[in-house]
């Protein structure tokens, strides 16, 4: 399954059309706090797991706590 | 015909009964706040008056262990919307996530049922995918770099031996168009 990432990645009209197909950097999650995020809300992110189950995650709103707010 | 009317009404108020059972349960799951192991502290909850403020919502119910701890003013709150694989706009689970969490702790929230199939509970690589920065989970040694192949096409180990390949499925990229997510796509590798 390689293979057909690479093609689909490597297209050149693709990244052509895409400029965002370059420029992929990681990090580690434990590692990161969601205050440290750079984010737009309403834009669909993925979360993948298994190896291949690949879930959309959107963060939909982002707000500050109220004076008195308890966890 | 009376019978069948009575049968009818009898059969409706079960489905009303049905109805005002399931919804205070369904608006539990929809949202939920994610809270911090119970190694905290226990003031917040003395303060608020403890017990009676555990019997505020019947969310906290379920929850009555976790201690009730005030939250910084700086403090922020995201609301984080899962959805399923597969069918994209069906969303699975909505949670509100604290500016101070890590991106981990609410890892360890989402539920999906491949983590339960087979040998799914022995894997525990993963990543989130947000602003093209892959954040993956490497708490356990065993765990799969799953971006290193994602970004360089090159295969972990693990995938090389026949449990890897027979799951070899379609690497159709989750949408092409979305600027977050052009690397999305099935990986190989397992654990």
């Amino acid at each position: 399954m390689r293979r057909p990432v690479l093609e689909w990645a490597a297209d050149p009209e693709r990244q052509r059309n895409n400029p965002h197909l370059t420029g992929f950097s990681a990090a580690k999650m434990e590692d990161t706090r969601w205050e440290d995020l750079t984010v737009r809300t309403a834009t669909p992110y993925v979360y993948c797991h298994q190896g291949n189950c690949e879930h959309v995650l959107m963060i939909t709103a982002i707000r500050f706590v109220a004076d008195g707010s308890i966890r | 015909m009376l019978a069948h009317l009575h049968r009818r009404r009898a059969t409706g108020r079960i489905i009303a009964n049905l109805v005002e059972r399931t919804k205070p349960r369904k608006q539990v799951n929809h949202l939920s706040l994610l809270r911090k192991g119970a190694a905290g502290d226990h003031s917040g909850a003395e303060d608020h008056g403890g017990d009676t403020l555990r019997r505020v919502t019947r969310a906290d119910k379920g929850d009555s262990r976790v201690p009730r701890t005030p939250l910084a003013p700086t403090e922020v709150v995201l609301s984080v919307a899962l959805y399923y694989p597969h069918r994209p706009g069906v969303k699975l689970r909505e949670f509100l996530v604290l500016g101070s969490q890590t991106l981990a702790e609410l890892r360890d929230c989402l539920h999906c049922p491949t983590d339960r199939l087979l040998d799914g509970p022995t894997r525990h690589s993963g990543y989130f995918l947000i602003e093209k920065v892959f954040y993956n989970d490497m708490r356990r040694p065993e765990n799969l770099d799953y971006s290193a192949y994602a970004r360089t096409g090159t295969a972990p180990a693990a995938a090389t031996g026949p449990c890897g390949s027979s799951r070899r499925r379609c690497a159709r990229p989750l949408c092409s168009d979305w600027p977050g997510a052009q690397a999305g796509a099935g990986v190989g590798g397992r654990p």
